[in-house]
């Protein structure tokens, strides 16, 4: 509190009088940080405790155009589509690494090639593991 | 050959496992071969160490392990170590112990706690000969302990009855005050000696560095320490071995089984104090002021124990009293600087003592627990080899020449009656009296009660007609070697003045006590020697007249008796020796009742009120609300989680950044 | 730049290549047959699992070249004696783990070969992060062995609870791998762009309020990934819905790993007297409400969750000793400590697995009258929690002896203090289950299937070794010091 009211007496000593030892910028990061958080937890809190709490089945409804709903509009993908994209983004890191190699594959020797092996190898390994257990099937 | 003194104590200790974990599947037969077996084994390797000490000279000492460890604060080893006074000592442990051992074979037959017993009896053995080995006044504590809860726990072996549970209980606690005081003299010894070593304990250098300091007592103003010590020690021997105040468990002990009586409570574990005494001796004898009080305690319950022996009417009773009264003896002889006579007695006593309790055990057993001498009567026809032996420890205890009782008791005496009369000590002179008449009372109640249960008229209950027999096989074997030993034991010390050696005096070392040594300074040994023929002729002239007296009276003079209990003064004084001089009423109101009261009193308010109510429902309802709160706090909402986690980091950085702040501003 | 590898190098990472191709030899051995014995207890996997796993131990044997730090793979990771400690708790916890793991999950239904290959490629990367010294080898480490151990979580994916936990878990989990990552950048930025620890060491930059704010974030990320108040929300909820052999697994070698790493890097770092400050809070914290949580939890796994948080607050004080002052050789107590919590930890779970074979027991009465039906068991999981509790004895009780003391010597009487009460609190729950088990009568609908050799071997094994280091604690207390000396070098 005393260091509150120091702050708002004397804009120079902004903030905290403490911008001889941390950085200014540092500080306000967190600053603005705080104050999105306060400002949540304040408004969260603000309609817990205000807002008046009378329920029915009308105003838990969800909202559309005044027309009954049908259905959850949040409806799940099935799980193959996560599926075939986690593999997509595996397979993209690959081509990640693979191409910087191709450049300096000279440079890094016969160790580099072991360990790019070793890459390819545990990445085809569990290729062919998901291929084999029928993870691949789209039905 | 090398002698490891652990296997001492160790052998029965293993039996104490054996039977103990698997007597009731190993069977009563191999139940008896190892519970007595190994105490057998235990004697025999006492009697190889004895043997060593006799024709070697050597004192064996195991030096163990170091067991409370604190270098250069508190040193103390787990050491064993055998001279002579604990030589002799294990020799008796072990030898009457299996003897007992045996007896017990043919006494607790057919009991359902027959491993059981075998178990505590063999721990008991154990902790007997860790008390008696033991190289430092700790470890002779946890050997002190130990026999206390053996016997706790064989007072109480029919614990199917209150009262046997109440008797264990009864002398668990009186003990407890005398180790209270044990315990605060072995603090002390430690704080000054800083050592509990027994060499350290009897060093002369140590106790003479030792004798100007004194302690600021409450109530007592400045002691010194060494009176302080020897005070705290002697009280926690009158517990251990019942002396006045603390005596009133023993009789009650007798609850247990009658070879528990005769092992525990009259042949071994009651003699443990007058053993620290003896062990002690240095120290003790550098307590003038002390040993007058010990003297007096002694003297004193040898007296109130024979009198209330008298009175008694059930046969253990009357010996547990006369155990009271030996005991008194011993203390008396200590107080008198005759540790010697002491010692000599704790042996005499424990051979003639387990006889009488084991005579009296055969008669329990022959007339099927019954133990009230007017319902006895008689017996000496249908139990005649009981008779004889039974008769050989009262004339034993009675002191008549040869027996053994004759030699101690009159070397104890002799003891008083040259420092009261030839050194001029009034005390002793006064207590050498009472000692003196006691004597004679011995004489007198030990055949009251074999005339009451050996002689005259049959008072047997008609259902126990013809069932009352000898019981033979192990307990005529052990009366019959106990016996001898009654016999014979006084020619283990037989003094100088008879043609003898004192020999049991030499080899223990205790004859060379300061008491000796005045009374050899002052006196020609013509003189000291007239003044023990005179003191034996007086001690032989009251044991005597004693004995005839009550052969007189239970004999053809019952109507004398009969005139004196019902004259006022008679009855009066057998109602008092009767009801024990109502000392157990006198400690009830005075101590059991005001404390129960008053534990009453703080159960309510601190247990009940206090911990309970506050501190111990408040904490749980604390703890507890704070844990529901806790728990309610885990609401399983992962945006409640991120948002705890959010804060905690905020939190946290802000932390952080305050302690920079303040760091920079110093 | 010709790239070239050393022998030593190649020693180094021998551990954890051994524990990921033993991982993928069990993936691909179970290829052959797949749903249709989905039931039966497959034990050459555990077979192979115990190989690989026995390897890599005897792997960390011919480890230990003495090389500097700072020498191996460009600083990127070390073969000292504290790296190869924490790799062997690792390992034996992954390998008594395999040996529960299949009964265990046969019993429920469930395909064992991914579990247990799950479990080697953890504990590849926990043994990775153990000898790890560099900032982006310490995060690789921490997300293989995270990723690993999300999908152990949810491992019964048709169960309400362990889809709820594992993505409580993984949510959570990529929240403080943020705070990680930016801790990391900061320390980046402050000492002017070192990765390694030797060099963030040798900087100047432990003055600098970027530098402390950066460490107290990677503080922050592992304090989530040991389960520290106020970041352990999600280990109740995880380990209700695990499965109880992988709950044992994550309550050993994820808290060892990432304390081994920890106290490196904090060691390194220093941190100072201000985030020793800090962490004397979060230790308090964590040790009070771990307890005092932990007091009305039926539910057993719950219990041991909130156990598991409060023995993290324990774990701290040494780091916080070790941080501030003199006082570093106190970290020496943290290898101590984690391979006695690993050999208690794992026989109660053991224990635990055991009794819901075949079934979802996990609350406190389950466990009436057990003593009378499995007496080994019993036994098992009263040494256990006598250890856990503290009791003279067992491991555990040394474990904190060591802590405390050493907290007390240097003068933090107010943490030891909150540490005893702690344990004072912890005796009441402990003793719980042990009242149940010896003095309740067993329940007559009470069936026990008897528990699998795997199972009753790391029960007894474990009992045992908690006993022993309860009772001949000297040569492990000896190790400990010394690797912590090898750290400081």
């Amino acid at each position: 509190m005393l260091q509150l009211s120091a702050f708002l007496a004397k804009e120079s000593s902004w903030p905290w009088t403490i911008a001889n030892t941390v950085d200014t910028d540092l500080i306000s990061l967190l600053t603005f940080a705080a104050v999105t958080v306060i400002v949540g937890v304040v408004l969260l809190l603000l309609s817990e405790l205000l807002g008046p709490r009378r329920r029915d089945p009308q105003k838990d409804s969800v909202y559309e155009c005044g027309v009954p709903l049908l259905d959850d509009a949040r409806e799940p993908f099935t799980v193959k589509f996560y599926l075939v994209a986690i593999l997509f983004i595996l397979f993209d890191i690959e081509t990640v690494f693979l191409l910087p190699y191709a450049v300096v594959y000279k440079q890094l020797g016969i160790v580099g090639l072991i360990e790019m092996g070793a890459f390819l190898f545990v990445l085809t390994g569990g290729l062919i593991y998901l291929w084999t257990r029928g993870a691949l099937e789209w039905d | 050959m090398d002698i490891n003194l652990l296997w001492i104590p160790l052998l029965p200790f293993l039996g104490f496992l054996i039977t103990g974990m698997l007597g009731k599947k190993i069977g009563n037969k191999s139940v008896n071969a190892i519970a007595c077996g190994l105490p057998i084994l235990s004697f025999v390797i006492s009697y190889a160490a004895w043997s060593r000490l006799v024709y070697e000279g050597t004192e064996l000492h195991w030096s163990g392990f170091p067991w409370i460890w604190i270098e250069g604060l508190v040193e103390i080893p787990f050491a064993l170590h055998l001279d002579g006074i604990a030589a002799v000592m294990c020799m008796v442990i072990t030898g009457v112990g299996s003897l007992i051992h045996l007896y017990s074979i043919g006494y607790m037959k057919g009991d359902p706690g027959y491993h059981r017993y075998f178990a505590y009896l063999n721990l008991f053995t154990t902790f007997m000969l860790i008390l008696v080995l033991g190289d430092n006044l700790l470890l002779m504590f946890i050997g002190w302990e130990g026999v206390g809860l053996c016997s706790y726990l064989l007072i109480g072996f029919w614990y199917e009855e209150d009262a046997n549970c109440a008797a264990g209980k009864k002398a668990f606690i009186m003990n407890r005050v005398g180790d209270f005081a044990f315990l605060l003299g072995i603090f002390l010894c430690l704080a000054h000696f800083g050592s509990l070593d027994m060499s350290t304990l009897t060093d002369a250098t140590a106790i003479s560095a030792l004798s100007a300091e004194t302690l600021s007592v409450p109530l007592l103003g400045s002691v010194s320490v060494i009176s302080m010590i020897v005070l705290l020690l002697f009280i926690g021997a009158t517990g251990k071995s019942a002396q006045i105040p603390l005596y009133v468990w023993l009789p009650d002990a007798m609850a247990g089984p009658t070879p528990v009586s005769a092992l525990i409570h009259a042949a071994t574990m009651v003699t443990s104090g007058v053993y620290l005494c003896c062990r002690l001796m240095p120290l003790f004898e550098a307590a003038p002021a002390i040993l007058a009080i010990i003297a007096g305690i002694g003297a004193c319950t040898a007296l109130l124990a024979a009198l209330i022996a008298f009175g008694q009417n059930d046969i253990k009773k009357v010996l547990a009293y006369s155990t009271v009264s030996q005991l008194g003896y011993m203390f008396f002889a200590i107080g008198v600087g005759a540790f010697s006579a002491a010692f000599f007695h704790v042996v005499t006593h424990a051979f003639f003592k387990a006889l009488l309790f084991l005579g009296s055990g055969s008669v329990i057993h022959a007339m099927h627990h019954e133990q009230d001498m007017r319902k006895m009567g008689g017996l000496r026809k249908q139990l005649p080899f009981t008779h004889l032996t039974f008769l050989i420890g009262t004339l034993a205890i009675a002191g008549v020449p040869p027996l053994a009782g004759f030699f101690s008791k009159d070397e104890i005496l002799f003891a008083g009656y040259q420092q009261g009369f030839l050194m001029g000590v009034d005390s002793a002179a006064l207590f050498w009296g009472i000692s003196f008449l006691t004597a004679g009372m011995t004489a007198f109640y030990m055949i009251r009660c074999v005339a009451l249960t050996f002689w005259g008229e049959s008072r047997v209950d008609s259902s126990l007609e013809g069932k009352v027999h000898e019981p033979g096989g192990w307990i005529g074997f052990a009366l019959f070697m106990l016996a001898v030993a009654s016999i014979l034991g006084g020619f283990l010390n037989v003094p100088e003045f008879l043609g003898g050696h004192a020999t049991l005096g030499h080899f223990t070392g205790l004859h060379s006590s300061a008491a000796a040594h005045g009374a050899a300074a002052s006196f020609s040994p013509e003189v000291l020697h007239a003044a023990e023929w005179k003191s034996m002729f007086l001690s032989l002239a009251v044991a005597g007249s004693g004995l005839l007296l009550a052969f007189y009276c239970y004999g053809k003079g019952h109507s004398l008796r009969k005139r004196f209990t019902e004259s006022g003064v008679g009855r009066w004084l057998c109602r008092l020796s009767q009801r024990k001089f109502y000392v157990d009423e006198f400690y009830a109101t005075v101590f059991v009742r005001p404390f129960e009261t008053m534990s009453h009193l703080l159960f309510i308010l601190i247990d009940r009120i206090l911990i309970d109510g506050i501190l111990v429902s408040g904490s749980a309802l604390l703890t507890r609300g704070l844990g529901n709160w806790f728990r309610k706090m885990q609401t399983g909402f992962i945006p409640g989680y991120l948002l705890t986690f959010g804060c905690g980091v905020l939190l946290l950085v802000y932390m952080m950044l305050s302690l920079i702040q303040q760091g920079g501003a110093q | 730049m010709e790239l070239t590898i050393s022998g030593a190098e190649i020693l180094a990472i021998l551990p954890a290549a051994i524990l990921v191709v033993t991982g993928l030899v069990q993936l691909f051995a179970d290829l052959g047959r797949s749903a249709e014995d989905k039931h039966s207890e497959k034990t050459h996997l555990a077979m192979i699992g115990v190989t690989g796993f026995l390897l890599a131990f005897a792997a960390l044997f011919v480890q230990g070249s003495g090389a500097s730090a700072g020498e191996l793979y460009a600083g990127a990771m070390t073969d000292d004696l504290f790296g190869r400690m924490g790799a062997g708790v690792v390992i034996m916890t992954g390998l008594f783990s395999t040996l529960m793991a299949g009964s265990y999950l046969a019993s429920r239904g469930s395909n064992s070969a991914e579990f247990t290959a799950l479990i080697s490629f953890g504990a590849g990367s926990m043994a990775l992060l153990c000898q790890a010294t560099n900032l982006i080898s310490i995060f690789v480490a921490i997300e293989t062995l995270s990723l690993a151990v999300y999908v152990m979580a949810g491992y019964f994916k048709d169960e309400r609870a362990a889809s709820e936990g594992a993505f409580k878990y993984f949510v959570l989990g990529a929240f403080s791998s943020g705070f990680l990552l930016l801790g990391m950048a900061f320390i980046y930025g402050a000492t002017g762009g070192s990765v390694a620890l030797t060099d963030i060491a040798a900087s100047n930059g432990q003055q600098d309020t970027l530098f402390s704010v950066g460490t107290l974030l990677v503080l922050i990320g592992f304090a989530f990934k040991v389960g520290a108040v106020p970041f352990h929300s999600w280990v109740p909820d995880v380990y209700q819905g695990a499965p109880v052999v992988a709950v044992g697994w994550m309550a050993v070698a994820v808290k060892a790993s990432s304390l081994f790493c920890l106290c490196r890097f904090l060691l390194f770092t220093g941190g100072g007297n201000d985030l020793a400050q800090l962490l004397a809070a979060i230790s308090v914290v964590t040790i009070l409400l771990g307890n005092l949580a932990a007091l009305n939890q039926q539910s057993l796994k719950r219990m041991m969750a909130y156990s598991g948080i409060a023995h993290t607050g324990y774990l701290l004080i040494p780091l916080v000793v070790a941080l501030s002052g003199d006082g570093s050789s106190s970290a020496a107590s943290i290898p101590f400590y984690m391979f006695a919590y690993a050999a208690t930890t794992l026989a109660a779970f053991g224990v635990l697995a055991a009794i819901s074979v075949g079934s979802d027991r996990d609350q406190v009465h389950d466990l009436d009258g057990l003593a009378k039906n499995r007496p080994l068991l019993a036994l098992g999981f009263t040494v256990a929690l006598l250890s856990l509790a503290g009791i003279p004895l067992t491991a555990g009780f040394i474990g904190k002896l060591l802590i405390l003391s050493n907290a007390i010597q240097q003068g933090f009487l107010l943490l030891a203090l909150v540490g005893i009460i702690g344990s004072l609190i912890s005796v009441y729950y402990y003793l719980r289950p042990v009242v149940s088990m010896w003095f309740r009568e067993p329940k007559s609908s009470f069936e026990l299937v008897p528990a699998s050799w795997g199972i009753t071997f790391t029960v007894a094994l474990c009992g045992f070794a908690t006993i022993c280091f309860g009772l001949f604690p000297d040569w492990l207390i000896d190790l400990s010091k010394r690797s912590v000396e090898a750290i400081l070098g």
